[in-house]
């Protein structure tokens, strides 16, 4: 049966706007006119753009919903080998990816990344970090992305991993084209960039991790070598690459959406001085990093009354369904003790790794700034990244005034 | 410089579309739907590419489905700038 008729399509088409600065900018009154009109929208590339709350949880968690429709893409181009260049790099690559794979793959690689990540005790590296960066910035009116939201993530993931802190600069460049793998829509350009920037991380990743069999330290990367269960050099090397790009791009989308956000708060929020974990779940739910997550289906599913044919791209809107206003009241409003159950991180088996991780740069990041600056303006109109999957600002231009 | 008209852009858009498909060009309706002639999303990729590298030009891959017929897309490339 079809899902929706005409009609319905037509109006859903008015309101799924990737391509649009203004949708990009603020997709929320978009989404909630896409939820009113049915539960699901197929674009014309038959697409399905699921934007309901319960819809995207049970989808996300479906054994029959694939995480690996990139792998899949890249497999059949080199199948049909059109192309002058060989994708053959940046399809091993993916492949190696956590957030690419499907059970048993995904579970014994996840189960190793777990077992090896076990030091949590990241406190004393945040904190370092941060009065790094913040001491650094000694003007009035600065771009808080560029100084801050950006490089932490990085030089928190490169002490983490154990590379030297100083390279984060370019491993930021390229880590940012690699995210690009997300992108619901990409031409043969961007996979050739992209391939590029694996290429380039590949040989960076592969001299440290062989830097840390010579000298092991207690770093994740020595960490994972140290109880490694028989997966190549190779496939390490891409899971290194995949965290670093994780926990980096996802947390500037984070730190940055969110002292956006903040901003209106901040003397409240600093006079009460208890900036805690749920004021993050409300800012993740408020302004999701990853806004749109891609599966295939590997055989029909029945969604309520909707049948999906096997085979079929779905968009889940993690960012529509943390403003579905049947689960969360006043979905517009920041409310701070809000009883949290936002997808911001997932759901199931491909939950984020590393949200403990994320959520503790963010507490200990916006309470440092709130005991430095008494007050915060925003000096420009925020710059956001042009990116439907991924939501993040390329520049906020702060203005501040210290104690 | 090469000059593009609409019609020349419709017309290699046309060859391409139907190399593609591997169907003839008569048969390559300019007024459907690249879903309804039957192109996926690495035909998509295909297609975009050699229309970047004949129209000189980065071609954002989100038009194509924004403006999914061969009459309707030829018109917004020509739109955006002068080819």
């Amino acid at each position: 049966m079809k899902a929706t008729s005409k009609s319905e399509t037509d109006k859903q088409r008015e309101f799924w706007r990737p391509f649009d600065r203004d949708f990009i900018e603020n997709p929320y009154p978009y989404y909630e006119q896409l939820r009113k009109l049915g539960p699901v929208y197929i674009t014309n590339q038959n697409e399905w753009v699921f934007t309901r709350y319960q819809d995207v949880k049970t989808l996300y968690k479906h054994p029959a919903c694939d995480a690996g429709n990139r792998v899949k893409g890249l497999t059949k181009l080199e199948e049909q080998g059109k192309t002058e260049t060989s994708f053959k790099t940046l399809l091993e690559a993916t492949q190696d990816f956590l957030v690419f794979k499907n059970p048993p793959e995904h579970t014994a690689l996840r189960k190793f990344i777990a077992s090896s990540w076990t030091d949590r005790s990241v406190g004393a590296l945040i904190e370092h970090n941060i009065s790094y960066l913040i001491n650094r910035c000694d003007a009035d009116e600065f771009d808080y992305v560029k100084e801050i939201a950006e490089p932490l993530p990085a030089l928190t993931m490169a002490g983490i991993l154990g590379i030297p802190p100083n390279d984060y600069p370019e491993l930021i460049e390229k880590s940012r084209v690699l995210f690009r793998s997300f992108d619901m829509y990409l031409t043969l350009r961007d996979l050739r960039d992209i391939q590029q920037a694996v290429l380039e991380m590949s040989e960076y990743f592969d001299f440290h991790l062989n830097q840390k069999k010579k000298k092991p330290d207690d770093s994740l990367m020595s960490q994972l070598l140290h109880l490694n269960p028989g997966y190549q050099q190779q496939e390490l090397v891409h899971t290194c690459m995949f965290l670093f790009m994780a926990g980096e791009e996802t947390t500037t989308g984070l730190l940055s959406l969110g002292l956006k956000n903040l901003v209106p708060y901040w003397s409240d929020l600093r006079n009460a001085n208890s900036f805690n974990s749920k004021i993050i779940d409300e800012l993740l739910r408020y302004d999701s990093p990853i806004q749109v997550v891609a599966r295939l289906t590997t055989q029909p599913i029945q969604l309520g009354d909707i049948k999906i044919p096997e085979n079929s791209k779905l968009a889940l809107s993690l960012g529509s369904a943390n403003h579905d206003e049947t689960v969360f009241k006043n979905p517009e409003h920041l409310i701070f003790d809000r009883d949290s159950k936002h997808l911001a991180f997932g759901t199931g088996i491909h939950h984020c790794m590393g949200d403990w991780l994320a959520k503790a740069e963010g507490i200990t990041l916006f309470s440092r700034l709130m005991e430095k600056y008494n007050k915060i303006e925003i000096a420009m109109e925020p710059v956001f990244r042009h990116n439907l999957t991924f939501r993040s600002l390329s520049s906020l231009m702060v203005k501040v005034s210290t104690n | 410089m090469e000059i593009w008209t609409k019609e020349k852009v419709e017309k290699l858009l046309t060859e391409l579309v139907a190399k593609e498909l591997k169907i003839n060009l008569q048969d390559v309706n300019p007024k459907a739907e690249f879903y309804q002639l039957g192109l996926d999303s690495l035909g998509a990729m295909y297609i975009l590419d050699q229309l970047e590298k004949r129209l000189e030009r980065e071609i954002n891959p989100l038009l194509f489905w924004e403006y999914p017929t061969i009459e309707s897309f030829s018109e917004k490339l020509l739109q955006q700038e002068n080819l």
